[in-house]
C-alpha cells in the first residue's frame, strides 16, 4: 500500500516536474511579446540597449516628460557623457515598474551607469484594468503578487483583524476578493494563460498601431494634442494647485510596500554595477513620498512648488500629472542640473 | 466557475478526494450531491462565464451568511438565488410523481400523474424560456395586422441547466409511466441522478434508465480507468479552451458584421463557427464524462465525430447524440414515428426536429435551424431510394461526396443557428435581425456573392486544414491506443508538457460554453 502511493506521489512529482519545466520554457520565450505599450520598448531595448548608459524607468510623467535628447546635450556640454534611453510606460505605477525594471537589470547593458526610476504611487488594485488583461497579468509575478496581496491584506505592515478581509460594501470587492484576484491572475501569468491565443490574435486581426518610442527612438513621446489645458482639466489643474500651494513643501513617507519595492530594485541596481537615483516627477495631484534614508539613494524632488514654479506653470502643463512638450523640455533640462549638481559631488566626494 | 477554470480544479480535487474516503454509497451520494449543488450555486454567483475575482464564490456567501447574521439578509444575495429552488422543485414533484405512478391502481391515474410532471416541467420551462418569446411575437403579429397592442413581457433570469434538467427529469416520470424504470422510492437518489454536477448545466442528457442503476450499486476505485479519463478531461480541455475559444473572435467579429466581408472570409467565418460550436460543446461533454468517470459514474455519449457524417441522417446519429436520441424516444415516438403513412411519419419528423430547435433558444432562428434539419432529413429518406438504385460510380462516389455535401448544408443550418441581431452599443437598439445577418451572410455562402472587402489572414485557413487532418487522424482512430501503452512515467511527463502548451494557447478572457444558454 505504501509503495503503491509513493509511486502515485512520484508520478504526480513527475507530471508537475514536466509541467513546470514547459511552462517555465515557454514563458521565456518572448515575455513582452504581446504587452500593449511596453512590447515595443522592449524590443527596441533587447536589440540597442548596449548603446545606453542610462535608462529612466518610471510612468507617463516620465514617458512624455523626459527627453533623453536634450538630457544627453546638457550633459555632454558640461563635461559628463551620458547616453539615455526612456523606459517610461504611460500608467506603469508600482510594483509593474519594478517587474519591468528588474527584467532590465537582469541583463544589462556592459556600460549601465545611471538608472533613474520615478516614483509612484503603489496601487493595489489593477488600476482600473481588468484584472485579466495582459497588462494586468504580465508583471504578477511571485515576489510583485505577494507584494500587492500583502498589500491588500496588510497595508500597514502590521496585523488587522481578518474579519476586516471580508468586509465589503454590496457591489464591492473586499481586500480579500482583491487578494485572490492576484493569486487567480499570478497563475495565469505563471502557467502563461493567453500567451499564444494573444499572439494567435494579432496574427489574425493585427495589432493596434502604437508609438512608445517617440520621433527619435529613444523612448520619449509628447502628449498628445496641442498641450493646453482647458475645460474641466483646467478646473481640475487650478483646484489642485490651489490646494498644494497651501502646503507647497509638504512631504509623505513613502507607503511601506512601496518602500519594498523599490528596495527590491535598488539591490538589482546596485548589483549590476550602476548607481541608482530616484525621481519625483512635478505633479499636483498626488502625495509626495519620500524613500527611506536606509534605501540610500539620492532624490531628485521636482515636486516642489517654490523651487521649481517654471514648472507648474500653466503654460507647460497638460495636466495635473503632465507637462507639454515645452514643459518636457523644460523638465529634462532641471532633471539634468540636479543629475551634474550630483554627479559632481559624488566625484568630488 | 468552469471546467476550465483553476477554481473548478481545487473544487474538484476536492470532491474527489473525499468521495473516494468514504465508505458508505449513501455517505457519497450526500456528498456528492452537497458538492453538486455548491457547484451550481457558484454559477449563479458569479455567472457561468465568471472569471473575476471580485465574485468569488465562497466569499460571496461568506458574506451572505454574515448578513444573515447581522440580521440583514439579502443584501449580498446574487440575482439567480432562487435557480435552486426550481431545481428541488422539479425534483420534488417528479419523485411525488414516480411515486404515484407506481401505486396508481389504474391506468388513468397513471396518465394524470404523468400529466403531471409532463404539465409543470414543461410550463416551468416554457414560462422561464418562451415568455418573452411568446409574447414578443404575438405582439410582432397584432402589429403587423394593425390592431393596438402592448408589451407584456417581463424580466426574467432563466435559471442554468433548466432545459437540461428538465428533460432529465421528464424522462423518469416517463419511463416510469412506459413501465420500463420502477419508481424510485429513495429521494436521494432521484436528488442526485438529476443534480449531479458534471452534467448538470449542459448534459450530455442522462437518460434515468442508465444512470440510477449506477446510484444504487457502490462504485469501485478499482473501476475507474484513470489514465482514460485524464486523456479525455484533456482533450476537452483542448476542444474548449484551445479551439474554440482561438476561432471565437474570428466568428464574432464575423457575424457583428458580415456585410463587410469577402466571400473567402465568409466561408472561414462560418466554417470557424461550425468548429467553435463542436468543440466547445463537445470539449464540455468531453470533460463532464470524465469528470463523471473520475467518480466512477458512466455518461451517455454525446458526439461522435459528427463532421465526418455521410448524410444528414448519420449526422444526427452522431452530434449531440443525448438529446437526438432523447427526443427520438421521448418526443418522435410518442407522435407516432413511423407507424403511420409517410406523410405522417414526416410531419413527426419535421415537428421533431421544429421542436428541437425551439428548445435551443426562444428565437425563430432556431426554429428554422430545426425546420432546416427536418427538411433535410425527410429528402435525404427519399433520396436513399433512389440513391440505392444508381449505378456504382455513384455508389463510390457518394461515399466523397456525401461528407462534404453534409458539412456543407450543417454549416448553412449553422448560420441561422449563429445568427443573433446585433445591438448598438451605445443606443442599445437592435441594428440587425438575425435574419438580416442570416440573409448577408448565406447571399456570400450560398450564392458566392461579394459583401464587401474584408478578409482573415490566411493563417485561419491553415489552422483550419491543420485541424481538419488532426480531427479525420483521430476519427481514424489513429491516436486512440499508443498513449496507452506507453510506462506511466512518460505519460505523466507527456500529460505535463501537454498541458503546459495548452495552457499557453488559452486565452485570458473564457466565454461560457456555448450550451449554457440553452
Amino acid at each position: 500500500m505504501i509503495k503503491n502511493a509513493l509511486r502515485r506521489l512520484l508520478l504526480i512529482l513527475i507530471f508537475l516536474a514536466a509541467l513546470a519545466g514547459g511552462v517555465t520554457w515557454l514563458g521565456s520565450l518572448d515575455p513582452f511579446g504581446e504587452v500593449p505599450m511596453v512590447r515595443e520598448k522592449w524590443a527596441y531595448w533587447q536589440q540597442h540597449k548596449e548603446e545606453f548608459d542610462t535608462v529612466f524607468i518610471g510612468t507617463s510623467r516620465t514617458h512624455r516628460g523626459i527627453v533623453p535628447a536634450v538630457f544627453d546635450e546638457l550633459n555632454a556640454k558640461a563635461g559628463v557623457p551620458t547616453h539615455s534611453f526612456n523606459f517610461g510606460i504611460d500608467g506603469m505605477f508600482p510594483p509593474e515598474d519594478a517587474y519591468v525594471a528588474e527584467a532590465i537589470l537582469r541583463d544589462p547593458p556592459k556600460k549601465l551607469k545611471w538608472v533613474i526610476l520615478e516614483l509612484g504611487v503603489f496601487l493595489g488594485d489593477f488600476e482600473g484594468r481588468p484584472p485579466k488583461s495582459v497588462r494586468s497579468v504580465y508583471w504578477h509575478d511571485w515576489p510583485r503578487t505577494w507584494l500587492v496581496m500583502r498589500n491588500n491584506l496588510w497595508p500597514k505592515k502590521r496585523p488587522v483583524k481578518w474579519q476586516k478581509w471580508f468586509e465589503a460594501k454590496p457591489g464591492e470587492a473586499s481586500d480579500a476578493d482583491v487578494a485572490m484576484t492576484h493569486l487567480e491572475v499570478w497563475l495565469t501569468k505563471t502557467l502563461n494563460i493567453g500567451r499564444g491565443a494573444n499572439l494567435w490574435r494579432a496574427r489574425a486581426f493585427g495589432r493596434p498601431e502604437e508609438d512608445t518610442l517617440g520621433p527619435h527612438k529613444e523612448g520619449f513621446q509628447p502628449t498628445s494634442g496641442d498641450g493646453v489645458m482647458r475645460g474641466d482639466v483646467l478646473k481640475i489643474w487650478r483646484e489642485k494647485f490651489a490646494e498644494r500651494q497651501q502646503t507647497p513643501g509638504r512631504i509623505t513617507p513613502m507607503r511601506p510596500y512601496t518602500q519594498e519595492s523599490l528596495d527590491r530594485v535598488l539591490s538589482f541596481v546596485r548589483r549590476c554595477g550602476a548607481q541608482g537615483i530616484v525621481l519625483i516627477a512635478p505633479t499636483t495631484g498626488e502625495l509626495r513620498g519620500y524613500p527611506d534614508k536606509a534605501s540610500k539613494v539620492p532624490v531628485f524632488d521636482f515636486c516642489d512648488l517654490q523651487k521649481y514654479a517654471e514648472l507648474f506653470v500653466e503654460d507647460v502643463r497638460t495636466d495635473t500629472g503632465h507637462v507639454n512638450v515645452r514643459g518636457a523640455d523644460l523638465y529634462t533640462r532641471r532633471v539634468s542640473e540636479e543629475f551634474l549638481k550630483y554627479n559632481q559631488s559624488s566625484t568630488s566626494r | 466557475m468552469l471546467f476550465v477554470q483553476f477554481r473548478f480544479v481545487i473544487f474538484f480535487l476536492v470532491v474527489f478526494g473525499i468521495h473516494w474516503l468514504l465508505r458508505g454509497n449513501t455517505a457519497r451520494k450526500t456528498w456528492l450531491l452537497l458538492a453538486s449543488h455548491f457547484f451550481y450555486a457558484c454559477l449563479f454567483v458569479g455567472g457561468p462565464d465568471s472569471a473575476s475575482a471580485d465574485e468569488f464564490p465562497p466569499l460571496t456567501f461568506y458574506h451572505a451568511l454574515q448578513d444573515v447574521l447581522a440580521g440583514k439578509p439579502g443584501a449580498h444575495l446574487p440575482v439567480g438565488w432562487w435557480f435552486p429552488l426550481v431545481l428541488w422543485g422539479s425534483t420534488i414533484m417528479d419523485w411525488v410523481v414516480g411515486l404515484g405512478i407506481g401505486q396508481a391502481k389504474d391506468e388513468w391515474r397513471r396518465k394524470m400523474w404523468l400529466f403531471v410532471s409532463l404539465g409543470v416541467n414543461l410550463g416551468v420551462l416554457g414560462f422561464f424560456k418562451y415568455y418573452n418569446f411568446f409574447v414578443d411575437s404575438i405582439h410582432d403579429a397584432l402589429i403587423w395586422f394593425g390592431l393596438p397592442t402592448s408589451k407584456w413581457t417581463l424580466q426574467i433570469f432563466l435559471p442554468y441547466g433548466i432545459s437540461f434538467y428538465t428533460f432529465q427529469s421528464m424522462s423518469y416520470s416517463i419511463d416510469v409511466y412506459r413501465r420500463r424504470l420502477e419508481p424510485v422510492k429513495s429521494f436521494l437518489d432521484l436528488a442526485f441522478f438529476i443534480s449531479f454536477f458534471p452534467q448538470l448545466v449542459a448534459g450530455p442528457i442522462v437518460r434515468a434508465m442508465s444512470f440510477l442503476p449506477q446510484v444504487a450499486e457502490k462504485r469501485l476505485w478499482a473501476r475507474v480507468d484513470v489514465r482514460a479519463c485524464l486523456t479525455l478531461f484533456f482533450i476537452g480541455f483542448v476542444k474548449k479552451a484551445c479551439i474554440s475559444e482561438n476561432v471565437a473572435p474570428v466568428v464574432d467579429a464575423f457575424f457583428s458584421d458580415p456585410g463587410k466581408y469577402s466571400v473567402g472570409a465568409t466561408f472561414i467565418g462560418v466554417i470557424f463557427y461550425a468548429v467553435q460550436i463542436y468543440c466547445d460543446f463537445s470539449g464540455y461533454s468531453d470533460m463532464a464524462i470524465a469528470t463523471a468517470r473520475l467518480l466512477g459514474y458512466e455518461l451517455t455519449l454525446n458526439f461522435n465525430y459528427p463532421y465526418f457524417a455521410a448524410n444528414i441522417t448519420d449526422f444526427w446519429r452522431r452530434w449531440h447524440i443525448s438529446l437526438s436520441t432523447w427526443l427520438r424516444d421521448y418526443l418522435y415516438i410518442s407522435l407516432g414515428g413511423n407507424r403511420g403513412s409517410k406523410l405522417f411519419t414526416y410531419r413527426n419528423l419535421l415537428l421533431t426536429m421544429l421542436l428541437g430547435g425551439l428548445w435551443h433558444g426562444a428565437s425563430w432562428t432556431f426554429v428554422i435551424w430545426g425546420g432546416l434539419h427536418g427538411l433535410a432529413l425527410i429528402v435525404h429518406r427519399e433520396y436513399e431510394k433512389v440513391a440505392d438504385k444508381a449505378g456504382d460510380w455513384w455508389q463510390k462516389a457518394r461515399v466523397y461526396v456525401g461528407p462534404v455535401l453534409c458539412f456543407y448544408w450543417v454549416c448553412i443550418t449553422w448560420v441561422f443557428f449563429r445568427a443573433q441581431p446585433v445591438i448598438d452599443n451605445k443606443t442599445k437598439e437592435v441594428t440587425h435581425t438575425g435574419f438580416e445577418i442570416a440573409g448577408t451572410v448565406l447571399k456570400s455562402f450560398v450564392l458566392f456573392q461579394k459583401n464587401g472587402d474584408r478578409d482573415f489572414d490566411s493563417a485561419c485557413l491553415w489552422f483550419f486544414v491543420a485541424l481538419g487532418v488532426l480531427h479525420w487522424l483521430a476519427s481514424r482512430q489513429v491516436f486512440a491506443t499508443w498513449w496507452r501503452r506507453i510506462p506511466d512515467w512518460l505519460y505523466a511527463a507527456l500529460l505535463g508538457l501537454g498541458l503546459a502548451v495548452a495552457f499557453y494557447f488559452v486565452p485570458q478572457h473564457y466565454k461560457a460554453f456555448i450550451y449554457f444558454q440553452f
